[in-house]
């Protein structure tokens, strides 16, 4: 099914278009919670998660590209589930009530920070536009899908230890990137 | 800049690059049979690398010496050994169709050992251009040469980032040369930023760039002819 398509069945508030997610996008949010979690329960959850809060933001967000606003959820649910298990276990108490007070404040987009979050975005992708094919991929397959230095290693052919050092490359070709367009790291 | 807001931040890379990188299948491997017959022209090349003591050092561990090649005056060809982070002149060479590309080449040793090359380049539709064996046929490639004719794609921007892998699978290593050519006003110049060393793995841990190799040989009329001698990564063509 076509994501324009999809897009329409949460317009219509058909609940086929969780079905469709699912069945076009399942294996690439799992894949990518499955990366940050390492745990595939937690994993499935957030996926879950994931429609759940497509379903309450489409309308009235209509996204451009839904694979890239799936990927942006679940990265966000991942991440905040990462957080909470980690509070869990080392501060207890405190973490863990700030987080379920967050629970009271209003899902609103905070405008502010979603237009600096862009911004980044933005400087990241023009430059990711300058990289060699190769090295966007693999910045992409580490640091947006989270695959392990390991896994890049013997997909591309290197081994674990020039992996890193191309990894270490290109962070700090970002660095300098960032640095130049007046960003105060 | 917090290391959460550069997360959040890729969060929205475009999906244009999702996809790419969704869609990378890894190349496929170099052929067996390949590295066999290298083996043999490179058991010499090491003997004589230790008989000839000069020949070793020029690069820290390795014993062969890459050469980058540049258009000189009235289309003369200027040669330059590369030494590790010494910038030296390159030239774009172009074939009759078009196709544009950096020369390196390193010694076989044997002295008469028909030419092989190496294409590299992340361009796959290029081999399906028909003019691609021009290349070959460019310059007069010598016998007991192996070049490396580097395609860099129409999406790259310079600085290139290249990679040479030159085996010996007599000593059981392979040496990767990391090679960066940059434009300036005059030109492009590459430098060799380092050299190094690495125990040769098995043929399925090896994946390469490179997608064709050929060897030149001399034919009956006494033009030169490219023989391809492999495809890397194109199933359906090999």
């Amino acid at each position: 099914m076509e994501d324009q398509e999809i897009i329409e069945l949460y317009l219509q508030r058909s609940e086929k278009a969780i079905e469709a997610s699912q069945c076009k996008y399942g294996a690439f949010c799992l894949h990518i919670a499955k990366n940050i979690l390492t745990v595939p329960e937690d994993a499935e959850e957030c996926v879950n998660d994931t429609w759940h809060t497509a379903w309450n933001r489409i309308p009235p967000v209509i996204p451009n590209s839904l694979k890239a606003f799936l990927g942006k959820l679940i990265r966000d649910i991942s991440l905040s589930r990462y957080r909470e298990n980690h509070a869990k276990k080392r501060y207890s108490g405190m973490e863990v009530m700030l987080d379920e007070l967050g629970d009271c404040i209003p899902s609103e987009f905070d405008v502010e920070q979603e237009l600096e979050r862009q911004h980044t975005s933005d400087m990241i992708n023009e430059w990711l536009s300058g990289l060699s094919q190769e090295s966007r991929i693999l910045f992409v397959k580490r640091y947006y899908y989270g695959d392990a230095v390991k896994t890049l290693a013997k997909e591309f052919g290197f081994t674990e230890n020039q992996m890193a050092q191309k990894m270490m490359r290109l962070r700090n070709n970002l660095k300098s990137f960032l640095v130049k367009k007046g960003v105060a790291i | 800049m917090k290391k959460e807001d550069l997360y959040h931040g890729i969060s929205g890379i475009s999906e244009k690059y999702l996809n790419e990188a969704d869609n990378y299948r890894p190349q496929r491997k170099r052929h067996w049979k390949r590295w066999v017959s290298i083996a043999a022209c490179l058991c010499l090349v090491v003997a004589a690398a230790v008989i000839t003591p000069t020949l070793l050092g020029k690069h820290t561990g390795s014993p062969f010496v890459l050469t980058a090649y540049a258009l000189g005056n009235e289309d003369s060809i200027i040669t330059n050994e590369m030494i590790e982070n010494k910038s030296i002149p390159v030239s774009l060479f172009e074939t009759p169709s078009g196709i544009k590309g950096f020369v390196f080449s390193y010694d076989k040793i044997t002295g008469d050992e028909a030419a092989t090359v190496t294409i590299v380049s992340g361009n796959k539709a290029l081999s399906e251009n028909p003019g691609l064996d021009e290349i070959l046929l460019l310059s007069e490639m010598e016998s007991g040469k192996h070049y490396f004719y580097y395609i860099p794609d129409s999406a790259d921007t310079t600085p290139y980032q290249i990679s040479f892998f030159i085996s010996d699978p007599a000593a059981g290593m392979v040496y990767r040369y990391d090679i960066t050519i940059d434009e300036t006003a005059g030109g492009h110049i590459a430098t060799l930023s380092k050299t190094i060393s690495d125990k040769l793995r098995s043929e399925e841990e090896y994946s390469f760039d490179v997608f064709a190799e050929f060897e030149i040989t001399e034919g009956e009329d006494g033009n030169k002819e490219a023989e391809l001698e492999s495809l890397i990564g194109f199933p359906d063509q090999e």
